[in-house]
């Protein structure tokens, strides 16, 4: 084989057999998470959460035409693409700075096969193409450094403003690649006519976000944050609107925890072969080059750690370390390769093929090693959760949506599968399927705030909807504030809304389950945070659903499976302890109550569950000190003094049972049963209220 | 001497262009064939089930082999008569709700499947007229009432469309060619060769060729 085809053909196999791979384990359908959402947006060139992803909608429009598959597919497609790509352009950077192939294949491919890497191949996400860029951005400043010419300058800028159209976390490579142009051409770049031309050539690529006032506009099937009027379009490009809440609110020891998870969770991508790495940080000619890696590094976890709240454990906001990794053993790799091929022919050793084909075999160990970690091919979770939603709600239901993992699914069932269109859909947030006025009073005016309004709004929409059946779609059913006189019962794997003067078809209630797809649900792949959550929640709403029938025995094997695949997922202990308690199983439920405590981080929840937890057991005195804990961390919350009321009750303390009620009222005073205790026990003190 | 030709071929261009191409065509037989692969084992596993008379399990299965559509694979076909099957069964016995989800899988499978061409128009138009019968009987008042349309409170929530194949194919057009178009002025009007043509070393050739496509994708993005 000549050089040329060597140096071609090698990469370009190496390339199909990773497709092959990442083909044969991602998700054959649309995923949990932002995937649905992402996957409507590029289908129905719509706009997604902040900052909109313009360029990603555009290009995943592409991916949609593909005759092959269903559309959830196609758009995993993409992220397989990008992912490929990404691993070509890393192998580019490797083979570029060292001309070894064998070490740029252990690099790059090693990547390829990390599980946070192959991870993101698996579903539609907006971080293969981060990557993609982020590698491509780095090749092309090694490219600029060959000749320092203005066209490469030029050509740097474009991309770098494409970028920021994807995923904003760009940003966080902005002060290494300024670093990197100043200190490396100082004179030339800071030059009118080069700074014009980058500037406007930067500018131009940032005009893709036109894109999101003009879909919404033509009336896309979904506008995250209506982007058609300057306010509203910079708060959904600058991530305001989703992220405001987001930055530096944490506490100093969260901040020490987070930055000991990020860097646990990167070295352990790479394991022992992260050491290649430090020695090619070490062996890096350039002192600029080791700036430019380490501010991309540094930048990077800055952004994991303090820069939003998502959970260490599930973040993807560290791949591009994980790319600085990458190139960083190839660098280290090539070295030490080249030491050893020194010593081998001073000592005249033939054994310098076995190493080069060691350093092919790394990313094989890899792979090996994750791949029952990434094979998503048999979850069709999502799908079938949306599936079963859908098929829990009467004919012309209505339905009010909750939580990413319940509302995701079914955009894309509704949108992409044009599932059930008699049914009304809303989400809780009002950003997909807004809640509309249905009274009969019009013209509508209404003073107030958004939230009540909204409020008012949904009490408009069960009153009206009820005879057709009310629902609601969420993990956390307790928490959903509901109208005077209505009440949630779980149906299903939904809650439907009643009152006293409606029925609930019980036959139907029963037999609802019998329609369910569970083939996924009940399968046993490894599953993500988001598949166990969803999966878990199934586990309950069964074993509930079968506790009730009187199937103790199925009912507990159900529960326990529950807890088992919800392990760290604090709502799953607590819905299980208050379970357990209900129907006086104080083992099981004392050994839920201790989870929540190690994964829950809402003390107070806990403690007002231990408190039930003792209350049935006739402990009082144990019960009153737990729930008064649980008013202590978190005074403004109604219900945990109520409950503290109703255990006072219990225990025959009158006297301090009526000050919980009262303090109570003094937080929320439109509780009307409360006041109704209240005078049932002889208490004069509400008049004045 | 090499003639004209065999030097074309020879060319570091021409050879890219074949690798590029050759790649590209690996890649759509390799997903075809996993497409194709998917769809005959779901539907040798529902074709168990529907033996077994698991019904609801066989859905699954020949909903799943229909998800991974393809182009000319009759699996796809006979997976849908399979459903038809059934929701026909199910009406024999007086199971509405198996009958509806039988054919609502049909027409969901086939929705999923579209490009830009819609696969299984007519089996969708079956699947419309028997979900609208088996709904009728189900809930004759509702039915009647949203008939009438006493009641269309649902018509507003779902007042989106597709967007239009045509358009969107212009838009993304444009969207390449002008992102296209500023590569070429990068490359050759910023370029250090300049080699002798006339037009493409001058700026305003790409300008306006990235204006022609900068409208393109406007219009697409307006107009799909």
């Amino acid at each position: 084989m000549s050089d040329y085809s060597s140096k071609q053909y090698i990469p370009i196999t190496l390339v199909i057999i990773t497709f092959a791979v990442y083909l044969s384990t991602i998700c054959p359908t649309v995923y949990l998470g932002d995937s649905g959402e992402l996957t409507v947006a590029a289908f129905s060139l719509g706009i997604p959460h902040p900052s909109g992803y313009p360029l990603y909608a555009l290009l995943g429009k592409l991916f949609c035409l593909i005759p092959v598959g269903n559309i959830g597919f196609r758009m995993n497609l993409m992220s397989v693409f990008f992912s490929l790509a990404t691993v070509w352009v890393v192998y580019s950077i490797i083979y570029k700075i060292t001309s070894s192939i064998a070490s740029s294949i252990a690099g790059a491919f090693s990547l390829a096969f990390t599980p946070l890497f192959w991870g993101q191949t698996i579903s539609a996400e907006v971080y293969p193409l981060h990557t993609f860029f982020v590698a491509l951005i780095i090749r092309l400043l090694i490219y600029w450094e060959d000749n320092r010419d203005l066209c490469r300058l030029a050509l740097v800028s474009f991309i770098v403003g494409l970028s920021f159209l994807n995923h904003l976390q760009t940003v966080m490579m902005a002060p290494s690649v300024l670093f990197f142009f100043i200190i490396s051409d100082r004179k030339n770049i800071l030059n009118i006519k080069t700074i014009a031309v980058i500037s406007i050539l930067f500018l131009f690529a940032l005009t893709i976000y036109f894109y999101l006032p003009i879909r919404t506009h033509a009336g896309a099937a979904i506008h995250w944050g209506d982007p058609d009027s300057l306010k509203t379009f910079w708060d959904v490009v600058s991530g305001k609107a989703h992220r405001s809440g987001y930055v530096f609110n944490k506490t100093y020891g969260n901040y020490i925890v987070r930055s000991h998870e990020a860097l646990r969770i990167v070295l352990a991508q790479f394991g022992v072969i992260s050491l290649f790495a430090l020695w090619g940080f070490i062996k890096l000619l350039s002192l600029r080059w080791k700036i430019f890696y380490s501010g991309i590094i540094v930048f990077d976890f800055f952004y994991t750690i303090f820069l939003n709240t998502v959970n260490i454990e599930v973040t993807t906001f560290n791949l591009p370390t994980l790319i600085v990794i990458a190139i960083l053993i190839g660098i280290g790799i090539s070295d030490l390769l080249n030491r050893y091929r020194l010593i081998a022919i001073k000592s005249k050793i033939k054994i310098y093929q076995i190493s080069n084909i060691a350093c092919c075999a790394v990313p094989v160990i890899f792979m090996a090693s994750n791949f029952n970690i990434c094979d998503q091919s048999r979850n069709y979770t999502a799908y079938e959760h949306a599936l079963n939603v859908f098929r829990t709600v009467n004919y012309d239901g209505t339905m009010f949506i909750d939580g990413d993992n319940n509302l995701f699914p079914i955009i894309y069932a509704r949108i992409v599968e044009q599932m059930r269109k008699d049914v009304m859909v809303f989400d809780q947030y009002d950003l997909f399927f807004k809640v509309q006025y249905m009274g009969d009073k019009t013209p509508f005016v209404y003073y107030g705030e958004r939230d009540d309004l909204f409020d008012f709004l949904k009490k408009i929409i069960i009153e009206k909807k009820m005879p057709y059946g009310v629902y609601f779609s969420s993990f956390n059913p307790d928490d959903i504030l509901m109208p005077e006189d209505y009440k949630l019962i779980r149906y299903g794997i939904l809650s439907q809304i009643t009152n006293n003067q409606m029925d609930i078809n019980q036959k139907k209630q029963v037999s609802v389950w019998n329609y369910y797809l569970t083939v996924s649900l009940e399968d046993n792949f490894t599953r993500d945070f988001m598949n166990r959550e969803v999966t878990a929640y199934y586990h309950l709403n069964k074993g509930r659903h079968l506790l009730m029938l009187g199937g103790i025995k199925a009912g507990l094997k159900r529960l326990k499976l529950a807890a088992q695949v919800g392990y760290d997922d604090d709502l799953i202990h607590t819905e299980l302890s208050s379970l357990y308690v209900d129907y006086g199983f104080f083992k099981e439920a004392r050994m839920e109550l201790e989870k929540s405590l190690i994964y829950c981080q809402d003390l107070a929840g806990v403690y007002n569950n231990w408190g039930y937890y003792y209350s049935k057991r006739g402990d009082f005195n144990n019960a009153i000190n737990y729930i008064s804990k649980a008013v202590e961390k978190d005074p403004s919350n109604i219900t945990y003094c109520n409950n503290l009321g109703f255990i006072f009750l219990n225990a025959g303390r009158e006297k301090s049972a009526i000050e919980a009620f009262k303090k109570s009222l003094s937080i929320n005073g439109k509780q009307e049963n409360i006041k109704k205790i209240l005078k049932e026990n002889d208490v004069n003190s509400i008049k004045g209220e | 001497m090499i003639s004209r030709p065999k030097q074309f071929f020879r060319h570091k261009i021409f050879k890219q262009a074949v690798l590029v191409f050759t790649l590209i065509v690996i890649i759509f037989i390799s997903i075809w064939t996993r497409a194709f692969i998917g769809s005959v084992k779901d539907f040798a596993q529902g074709e168990d089930f529907f033996r077994n008379k698991q019904y609801i399990k066989a859905i699954t299965f020949f909903d799943r082999s229909m998800h991974w559509y393809t182009p000319f694979n009759q699996y796809i076909e006979r997976s849908a008569e399979y459903l038809w099957e059934i929701s026909r069964r199910a009406e024999e016995i007086n199971d509405d709700q198996l009958s509806l989800i039988a054919v609502e899988t049909i027409r969901n499978s086939f929705y999923s499947s579209r490009s830009f061409y819609s696969p299984g128009t007519i089996w969708i138009k079956k699947c419309e007229d028997k979900i609208r019968n088996i709904l009728k009987n189900q809930n004759q008042e509702i039915f009647q009432s949203n008939i009438d349309g006493k009641d269309k409170a649902y018509e507003q929530n779902i007042e989106y469309n597709d967007p239009l194949i045509f358009w969107t194919l212009i838009l993304e057009i444009g969207l390449f060619g002008w992102i296209g178009s500023v590569f070429g002025f990068i490359f050759f009007y910023l370029g250090p060769e300049k080699k002798p043509n006339k037009y493409v070393h001058t700026y305003w050739f790409w300008i306006l060729l990235a204006g022609i496509n900068y409208s393109l994708w406007v219009l697409g993005i307006i107009k799909a």
